[in-house]
């Protein structure tokens, strides 16, 4: 049998199919859970959004053109939630989580698998050590290719504004992955 | 901004370049700069490590389903909200019905005849019970009198026409529990609309 489209799905969740929004969420979860994870850079945390911004979809499933594609907006969604979540009055430390649970890499020497683990921490905490929005502009525009334009939205922020976050966000990444590499 | 060939690119530029945010003509200029200039392709090559390292970056599994715990959440809330209006309707039904029953007249005489075919051992609460009824009586009285004398309050100022102490006890209460239902309407109605309906985020 053929796979159901997310317009499908969408549309029989907004029908009352309660069960069709569980599979959408099966479908999304390992993106949006990166989302999260790259800005919050805690596993546990990152879980919770993720979690929170399908429900959050859910309950704005009205608003949503069903023309447009799923993935895109319900990551902007939790994107968004990250960033209120980072920028919440108590201030928060996100020391990131020693993964091991990394995708397997075929036909990988150990050594050079632990090299490119390492180089991936390495830019995972040059990321969560980002100020919020530096990290969200950075987040939205390179894993989720928005324009500038279309993060101003996201983000709410005027077009200088989203420029200068992402300027200084990829600035110090480049600072941090070059004294990185010297090490 | 025009790029002139001969100024070097700025940081801005550079940026804009890579990202593909620069007119076409604009970008043709940068890279005209670019094929010439002995510093801006440095610049550019520090910047775009950034691009060539983040997009090395691979998604992480997830370790629980998040699907499960969205159904959970989905299932639960609006139960929740409609729990607790059936609760608030069958209080206030109850409450009604109690109210109607006690202002009945019949209502003490059926009281204290099942009390006697109960064989119960004392009538203390009947006569408990004989003062809300009083109250209602003394109310139903007073209303009728308001009806029969009220246009002549309107066009002329005179004192009311009834003992006001009487009903001090019946109105306290009746207005507490009108506030205590509204009060708890108002509290939880918000709670489940927003489990009910879509709203903004």
């Amino acid at each position: 049998m053929a796979e159901a489209s997310d317009r499908d799905l969408v549309l029989r969740t907004r029908g009352g199919e309660v069960d069709a929004f569980g599979e959408i969420v099966r479908r999304y979860q390992v993106s949006v859970f990166n989302v999260c994870y790259r800005l919050l850079g805690e596993r546990r945390d990152a879980e919770d959004l993720a979690q929170e911004a399908f429900l959050r979809a859910y309950q704005r499933l009205r608003s949503y053109d069903e023309e447009r594609p799923f993935g895109p907006w319900v990551r902007q969604v939790a994107a968004r939630l990250c960033l209120n979540y980072l920028e919440r009055p108590a201030p928060s430390s996100f020391p990131l989580d020693e993964e091991n649970d990394w995708p397997a890499a075929t036909g990988e020497q150990p050594e050079a698998q632990a090299r490119k683990r390492e180089r991936e921490q390495t830019i995972r905490r040059a990321l969560v050590a980002l100020p919020a929005k530096q990290r969200t502009a950075v987040e939205l525009r390179h894993f989720q290719e928005f324009s500038y334009e279309e993060i101003a939205v996201a983000m709410g922020l005027p077009l200088s504004d989203v420029k200068s976050h992402l300027f200084r966000g990829r600035k110090a990444l480049a600072e941090k992955l070059k004294s990185a590499d010297r090490i | 901004v025009p790029i002139e060939s001969e100024r070097h690119l700025t940081d801005e530029d550079l940026h804009a370049l890579l990202d593909g945010e620069l007119a076409v003509a604009t970008s043709v200029r940068a890279r005209a700069h670019l094929a010439t200039c002995p510093t801006c392709p440095a610049r550019l090559r520090e910047i775009e490590s950034v691009f060539v390292a983040l997009k090395a970056l691979p998604d992480l599994p997830v370790r629980r389903d998040l699907a499960r715990g969205v159904l959970d959440q989905l299932a639960l809330a609006p139960t929740k909200g409609r729990r607790w209006i059936w609760v608030l309707g069958a209080q206030a039904v109850a409450a009604g019905v109690l109210a109607v029953a006690l202002g009945q007249p019949a209502a003490a005489e059926w009281l204290a005849l099942a009390s006697v075919r109960l064989q119960l051992p004392s009538t203390w609460w009947l006569e408990l019970l004989a003062w809300p009824r009083a109250g209602w009586e003394a109310l139903l009285s007073q209303a009728q009198a308001v009806l029969a004398y009220g246009p002549s309050l309107i066009t002329q100022a005179r004192p009311l026409p009834w003992p006001t102490e009487g009903l001090a006890a019946p109105a306290l209460l009746t207005g507490l529990v009108v506030l205590w239902l509204a009060g708890n309407s108002l509290l939880l109605f918000p709670r489940s609309r927003g489990a009910d309906a879509p709203g903004e985020a």
